[in-house]
Parts: structure tokens; sequence; C-alpha cells
């Protein structure tokens, strides 16, 4: 791609983080279930390496494909600016043409990542990227929204000590597709991997997470955490799950548009009168809102015939 | 004592009466560090004793001075940084200075040179010859020197990442001139943990960084004795924003992770102690830097004797150079920094410093032109000659509220440095961008203390005129580059390229090995191999940092 | 819609004090800064700027390097077809410079003293006279 087609990219980008009606009714229309393209997650703790370990496996991916990455990042709650940082560990990958870096601030919405996410990824999916990278601080939460947009999801841990291990535990079991031990040059990370072993162990699926120890600034252990992703594609397509994640990640969307567009309208009609409403309880607003989804539901069964 | 407490307590009546009826100019006064500074200080306020706990000058824990007598034998050297554009101009502001009766001297480098690349690489572009000289070779170093006799002089190099190579070159050309290396005085800055918080010339990552250092220790020691083999930095993290107690607390942590590096690379504490000098910043808030200078030599005793068990009288001695603060210098009424750097300077004087820079007023607007360097020079000579200040050793000692203060610094800075004790030491606060962090947000709040008026900055936030900007700038000439660039080019033609290449594969080896890189560095010196040469083999083997950046 | 500002430091030079405290002002007055680290070329602003999508480039320099790098950041803009994104700048400037940056397509240029509350306003300006 050359810049002119990144520009273009990259302002319709910016429509629709801006809420633009008609870039967002267009571009919601532009399918997201190409199978030979591959959404990949990053996840894991502040002070993780994930921007680092993302660089890595951008250069890595970018000799396979055409590759763009979306790094979220949250909004201060105070002025609702941001500071998006992700950008500096792109050196020189930051001019490759196969290569599309996208920072995205939360805007505040819950969960870590930007409400027009996957609609970002239509878009993205759309322009012919075979690689389409999310990395988003991991704080409880984002991590689990982040497993219903993503094919894979990959969670970035650090060696750990002692009983650090045990609070670690907690939230990962059930997300993580790929588990990845980074800064693995330090003490701890053979006792931190073999921990995530025995939770992979235990995972109730039929893919059993690996765990791959990386040094994300030498770029060790990189080349296998690249086979391990594109191995968990491979299992999602043969196992035909891949249809499945996408529906997942569909539904993020829709439920994201609907919150968004009933937040608008509520800032924007809900007048005094309208307002009163709500708090004198004269009106079975359960009712009302059932009936206004099951006409949207409808409206979706006529287009399916 | 009891009458003391008496009258203080009266006053405090008398205090408090006319502050109810004539309200302070602020709620709360404190220093830069954001110690608190109460109206009046008394004997009350410092318990300590002064025969144990302060001494005299020349004794332990040398809160007072490194020597008995201080400038009543030697005043401190004036030594003012400076180089720019091409070595033969650089030489020749080098003997005007020296004409001027400056001591010492101190050469800075462009950035291409302290980045390690040669002056026509593509990131060099723009940057050649702008924030001091461009060295690409022996060549250029032999003009930079060249009449300058290397057994009188003592000279500064400011040079961090590629310290190696620049004192190689200076030791090459000492082979020329034919004086001996143990004739050789001066300093390296060669402090590159630095770098990664504050001024961002690093090319290494930091084990390997500190692999070169502890080289260079151990070479010099042996070759080069009266050297001083590194120049650790406060001066850059108060400029990046720290206060006086970070300035302190980083600096000292950056050093006692530099002792312990030589320690575990097989070194005794005094055999390279006494080489280790320090550089510190003078900046505004005048009884804080004092007291600031004063603090620093006492903890690093302490750190000397007790923690790394140093016996050496020498090892325990907080050596340093100080630069008055280039940040406080503003480009609004630009001559009011002459008297800004005076206060400064005196202020560095009364903290018992060995050598100083003072800042030219117009270095908020460009380099500093020649009329500038030459009042900047002439303050520091007011102050030894006219002042008084340099005739009694310590004046300032013994006053309650410095006193005070420097034991506020002593304990803020020890509280710190424990604390990066605690996530294992410099390097993984480094890592953790810890150290990063603390900066920032000094930073932005002293931005924002400027910005609200709390602080005021004369001419920037008050007292503000319509001025006329200073002309008669110093500016460097943009052909710099080219020539440079020329003179590269002429010189791989006519070198011995087999005799370079040999030369540059031992260096690459020796990385490789981990043998000490100084004796393949000289020898690919003297063969004329370039500095991006010499720097690239070294990439190659160890690779390159990765910043961690913080906001 | 908050403003998309980068924030460069363009060239050698490791000073980046300046470039931080602007880049929290500009956040803290609701921006989205996008900040890239020392050692940029020119190149790579561009490209950077373009990707992001910014409204608007600040670039610092405090080496002197100023004259070369900053008109570059503008003509490489225009090959792109992206001259509507406007650049600012900030540094060690000399009075003298100014007028050729400013001919060169540098919106602004503040100098050290510059108070923030200016830049905020500058950079706000600057970016509702594109729109």
């Amino acid at each position: 791609m050359n810049s002119t087609d990144f520009r273009n990219l990259a302002r319709t980008i910016s429509r629709l983080e801006d809420n633009h009606r008609e870039t967002v009714s267009r571009i919601i229309q532009l399918p997201l279930d190409r199978p030979q393209c591959h959404i990949i997650g990053i996840t894991g703790p502040p002070g993780a390496g994930k921007s680092t370990l993302c660089n890595q496996l951008l250069s890595q991916l970018s000799e396979k494909g055409k590759v763009a990455i979306l790094m979220v990042d949250p909004a201060s709650p105070f002025s609702g600016g941001a500071i998006l940082g992700d950008r500096i560990r792109l050196n020189h990958l930051a001019q490759h043409p196969g290569i599309y870096a996208r920072s995205l601030s939360n805007r505040g919405n819950p969960g870590g990542v930007s409400r027009w996410v996957v609609t970002i990824l239509r878009l993205l999916m759309d322009k012919g990227f075979d690689y389409l990278v999310v990395e988003t601080v991991g704080a409880g939460q984002s991590e689990v929204k982040i497993a219903s947009i993503a094919d894979t999801t990959v969670v970035v841990a650090v060696p750990q000590l002692g009983d650090d291990i045990q609070t670690a535990k907690a939230g990962m079991m059930e997300i993580a597709d790929i588990f990845v031990v980074n800064k693995a040059d330090l003490p701890g990370s053979e006792k931190t991997a073999n921990m995530l072993r025995e939770v992979a162990m235990d995972s109730s699926g039929q893919w059993k997470p690996p765990v791959c120890q990386t040094v994300a600034t030498s770029g060790e252990g990189c080349q296998q955490l690249v086979e391990e992703i594109s191995s968990h594609h491979t299992y999602l397509v043969d196992n035909n799950l891949l249809e499945q994640k996408r529906r997942n990640a569909a539904r993020f969307e829709l439920v994201e548009m609907s919150s968004w567009l009933l937040h608008r309208q509520l800032e924007e009609l809900l007048g005094e009168r309208q307002g009163q409403l709500l708090v004198s309880g004269q009106v079975d607003l359960y009712s009302r809102l059932e009936k206004a989804y099951e006409a949207f539901i409808n409206s979706l069964s006529e287009v399916s015939d | 004592m009891s009458d003391l407490k008496e009258k203080l307590s009266k006053w405090q009546q008398q205090y408090e009466k006319v502050r109810e009826r004539f309200p302070e100019r602020k709620e709360k006064f404190t220093t830069s560090s954001e110690i608190p500074v109460e109206p009046v200080y008394t004997s009350l306020d410092n318990t300590m004793d002064e025969a144990a706990d302060l001494g005299l000058p020349g004794q332990y824990p040398y809160t007072r001075g490194i020597q008995p007598n201080m400038y009543r034998g030697r005043l401190w050297t004036m030594r003012q940084y400076a180089g720019f554009a091409s070595a033969e101009e650089s030489n020749r502001r080098y003997k005007y200075l020296l004409s001027q009766g400056q001591t010492g001297l101190s050469v800075a480098f462009d950035l291409p040179t302290q980045i390690g690349l040669d002056s026509d690489h593509q990131l060099a572009d723009g940057e050649v010859g702008k924030v001091g000289v461009a060295i690409d070779s022996l060549a250029d170093m032999e003009l930079l020197l060249a009449d300058i006799p290397l057994d009188k002089v003592s000279t500064s190099m400011t040079i961090n990442a590629p310290a190696l190579v620049l004192m190689a070159m200076y030791m090459a050309v000492a082979e020329k001139q034919d004086v001996d290396w143990s004739k050789l005085k001066g300093t390296i800055q060669n402090d590159i943990l630095k770098e990664y918080v504050a001024r961002g010339t690093y090319i290494f990552p930091p084990e390997q960084s500190l692999k070169i250092i502890t080289d260079i220790f151990a070479f010099c020691a042996d070759n080069v004795p009266n050297w001083n083999t590194i120049s650790i930095s406060g001066y850059h993290i108060r400029e990046a924003g720290a206060d006086a107690v970070q300035e302190v607390a980083f600096t000292l942590a950056n050093a006692i992770c530099y002792v312990e590096h030589a320690l575990e690379a097989g070194m005794a504490v005094d055999d390279f102690a006494p080489r280790l000098s320090f550089f510190f910043n003078a900046h505004s808030n005048f009884f804080e830097e004092v007291a600031k200078f004063r603090a620093a030599r006492k903890l690093w005793a302490e750190v000397m004797k007790e923690r790394f068990g140093a016996e050496n009288q020498k090892s325990l001695l907080l050596r340093f150079h100080t630069q008055t603060a280039g940040s406080t210098l503003t480009a609004q009424q630009s001559d009011n920094n002459v008297v800004r750097v005076a206060l400064q300077a005196l202020s560095a004087v009364l903290g018992g410093t060995q050598s100083l820079h003072t800042n030219s007023r117009d270095e908020a607007l460009a380099l500093p032109s020649e009329d500038s360097v030459r009042i900047a020079l002439r303050t520091q000579q007011i102050i030894a000659h006219e002042t008084g200040s340099a005739d009694v050793v310590d004046p300032l000692g013994g006053s309650y509220y410095l006193e005070s203060l420097t034991d506020s610094i002593c304990k803020g800075a020890q509280e710190l440095i424990e604390r990066i004790d605690k996530m294992g030491g410099a390097v993984e606060a480094i890592n953790k961008g810890f150290i990063q962090q603390e900066i920032q947000d000094s930073a932005y709040k002293y931005q924002l203390s400027v910005e609200h008026k709390d602080q005021i900055v004369v001419g920037v936030n008050a007292f503000e005129t319509e001025g006329v900007p200073p002309a008669d700038l110093l500016e460097v000439d943009p052909e710099v580059q080219k020539n440079q660039s020329e003179k590269i080019k002429s010189l791989k033609q006519k070198r011995d390229t087999e005799q370079v290449n040999k030369a540059l594969e031992a260096v690459a080896a020796a990385a490789k090995t981990g043998e000490n890189l100084f004796p393949p560095v000289l020898d690919a010196v003297r063969a004329y191999a370039t500095l991006g040469e010499i720097c690239g083999e070294l990439r190659q083997v160890f690779g390159e940092y990765q910043a961690k950046e913080v906001l | 819609m908050p403003i998309r500002v980068l924030i460069a430091k363009p060239g050698l030079d490791g000073h980046d004090r300046g470039a931080k405290v602007v880049a929290r002002t500009l956040r803290d007055a609701g921006m989205e800064v996008i900040y890239t680290g020392l050692r940029q070329s020119p190149a790579q602003i561009v490209e950077a700027a373009i990707q992001e999508d910014v409204d608007i480039i600040g670039l610092s320099c405090l080496s002197g390097a100023h004259n070369s790098l900053f008109p570059k950041v503008v003509s490489l803009l225009k090959e792109k077809g992206a001259e509507d994104i406007k650049v600012f700048g900030g540094g060690v400037i000399p009075d003298s410079d100014i007028p050729k940056l400013k001919e060169a397509g540098i919106v602004h240029v503040f100098t050290p003293g510059s108070s923030l509350e200016k830049i905020v306003a500058a950079v706000r300006d600057c970016v509702q006279d594109n729109e």
C-alpha cells in the first residue's frame, strides 16, 4: 500500500471513531468472515513488554502477509485525552509498506477497547490485510473483551515469584489461546511457565493453550510464538470454529453499537418530560425495549430471507 | 538552652500575631524538592553532634569539603564546556579560552559523535557540528588538539556511549605528541545510565554498556592513572526535571551500580574508586543547592565506607564538577541570565565544587557567542577574586537553616536509594521506568507551577517586557557536514584498508569473547578506522537499546 | 471529537523534557497525543502522522538542527498529499530563524519559557482553522 491508501484508510478509521453515521453504516456492511484473515489479540498487564513483543510479531508476520495493528490505550478519565505511546516501539517497521499501525484511545469505553474496534477490523479486512493484531492493556475486564473479538487471544505474563503466581492465575484461564512468558531471561520464568502449563492442562476444550517463553527485546522465542499462532488458526479452520469466533466478534460489535445508539438517543432526546417518565414509573420500559428489539431482530430475518 | 526555648515560644506568639494581621506571600513555603521551609531556624532545629556528625573539612564524612583548606590552596578549575562545528574551529576556541585564563578544557561533541555515527550517516543530517564538534576519526582528534600541550592541560570530554573510542583517540594523539600517558589528566563522562533516563545519547543496552565501562576502568587504572574514568552525572537528571533530592538520589544510585559492576568484574574497590568523579547541577534555589552538594558528599562517603568497605581515604571523596542549570535560562530578557548564572555559580562554590562551568546568557537561544562565553568566565573570576567566598572553607556551615536542609536532603535521598535497592538496583529501576516516571512527574509539576504562577520566573511569567531579541548569535556553518563527509571520503582512500579491516575484526572478536575492548579499539583508532565503523562493529555484537519511554 | 496530535523528536537530540511536558499538557487539555520517542527521521514522522491521521504535528529540537529538519517534515507532507496536517515546533530556536521556519510552513514556533496555555490555544486554533 502507498501513503495515499494509508491516508484514506486512516481517515476512514477516524470517521468511525468519531461516530460518523454514513461511514459507520457503509463499513458495517463489509464482511467479517474472510477465513484466510487472522485476528490476533494481545493482552497482558502494563510493563509485560507487549509492545516490544508486538514489534517482533509484526516483523515476522510481515514476511508472510500484510499486517495491521491497532494499539489501544485508555483515555484519561479527567480530560478524555490520552497519550498513545505504543508507536515508540515500532521503529523501522513504522515505514514498512506492508504494515499499518494505528494507536487508538478507548475514549472512555469501559472494557479497554475502542467501541468501533470490530468495525475497524471489517475495514482492514476489506483492504486486504492478512493479519489483524489488536493490542490492549489487560486489566481484568478488557482481557475478557479482547477474547470476544479475536480469533486467537495471546495472554502475556512476566516471570513471577511466589504467591504472585496465584493472583496472576485469576481471569487468565478462560481467555488465553496462547500463553507467553515474556522476559524469560529473568528469574522465575520456568516456574511461571510451569504454572501456566498446569492451567492449560485444566482447560476444558480440545485446544490446550501452549506456553511460549520469549525475550521480546532480543527476539528469542518469538519464532515459536508465530508458529503457535498460526497453528491455532489452522485448528480453528479445521474444526469449523473460526465462524463461531467471528460471530462472537460481530455480537460484540452489535452490543457496543446498540448501547452507543441508546446512549446517544438518551443524551439527545431525553428532555425534561421524558426524563420525568423514567422516574415516575408510569411506563413499562421493559416491554417497550423488548418490542423495539424484537422489531429489530425481525427486520434482520427479512434480510436473510 | 532553656532560655532559648523560652525566647522561641515568645517569638512564636509574635509571629502568629503578625501573620494574622498580614498574611504571608504563600500559604506554605517549600524548596524545589518540597522540603518545608520554616520562618526561622535555631540550634533547636538541629540536634546533631558537631564533632561526630558534621566534622571538619577534609575529615569524614566530608560534609564540609574534601580538603582541609579548599580554595585557599588552589581555586576550583574554571572549565567552560565548548566545541562546535569542525575540529579546527573548536581548536581555535580552546586556545582563546586558555588565553583568557581558563584552566581546563571541556570538549563538547556533536550528536552524531555522541551516538557513534559518522558525519556522512543519513541520521546525522542537520546535526553535524551543531551541539559540539564533529569527530569521525583520529585525524579530527589530531586537529582538535593541535598545539595544545596534553601534559599541561586537563581535559574533560562529554562522551558516554562511545567513550572508549574517544578516549582511545585522545591517547593516540598523546602518543603522537610524545606525551606519556601517565601525564594525561582529565575526565570522560562515561556515565551511560543517566543517558537512558535523561539525556538520550545511548547506543547499546545497559548490560553491554556497563561491560564497556568496566573495561575502561580496568585499562585506565593501569595505563592512565591520573584520568577520571567516569563522571557520574546528576546534571542531566536535574535538567530533565528532577528536583534536588532526586538529583542526589539517582546519581548515587547510578554510582552504586557502577561500583557493583566493577567489583563483580573482579576489581578491588580502592583500585578504581579514587578515579570516580561526579557532576552536579547548580540550580536556582540557592540554599537548597549549597545543602545538596554537602549532602551528596556526606552520603557518598558513607556509602563507600559502610556499603563497600573502602579503606583508601581517596575512595570516600566525592569530587565533582558543577554546571549552572541550563534549564533555568530564559529566552526572554536573556541578559538576566547573567545574574541567574552568578548566583548559581556562587552556590556551587559555597558547596565546595572542584570545577565549574558557567552558562552563557544566550544559551536558551543558540550556541553561545564568544562575548557571552567571556562574561560567563568572568563571572567565575569575580566570585573567585572579588567576593571573598574562596577565602574561607564552607562559609555557610553551621547555619541552622543550611544544616537542617542538608539533613533533609540526606534523608530524602537515602529513602529513594533504598527504594531503588529494593527494585534490584539502578538498571532494574530504569527497566521498570521508575526513574523516568519520577523525573517526568517532577518536570510536569514544575511546569504547572510556573503556569499557575506559584513559581515566578522573572521575565517569563512576571515582569515581562516587549524585548528586543539579542543580535550576534552564533551560527554554525551548514557546510560542516559536507566538509566532514568529504574528509571521511578522502581518509578512506588514503588509509591502509587491510589494516583497518583487520583491526575492526579484532574489535568484533573481543566484543564476542568478552575480552577487554580497549587494546583492539586503540589499534583500530591508530589505523584511522572511523568512530562509526568501530561502533558499528559493537552494534552488530551488542545490539541497540530500545528506549523505555514513560509519560 | 478529540484533536489528534503527533509529538515527535526529529534528529538525534535526546532532550525530551519539553516534548513530554507538552504531550502531557495536550492530553490534559483533552487531546489524543501520539508520542513517537527519540531519533525520528522526517520520513518516519510523516509516515506516522499519516497512519495515525493526526490533525497536527509538534516537533521538538534543542540541538540546532531545526532549520533542516522542520522544513523537511513539511515538504514530505506535501509530497504525500497530506499538507492539511499542520506542523508546529519548539526548542532552542533563535528569533532570527523563526521567519524562515514560518515561511517554510511551520505554523507556530515556541521557544523556552513559552506558556503551556498558549501552546494549547495555538493547537486548537490551527486545527479549527482547518475544519
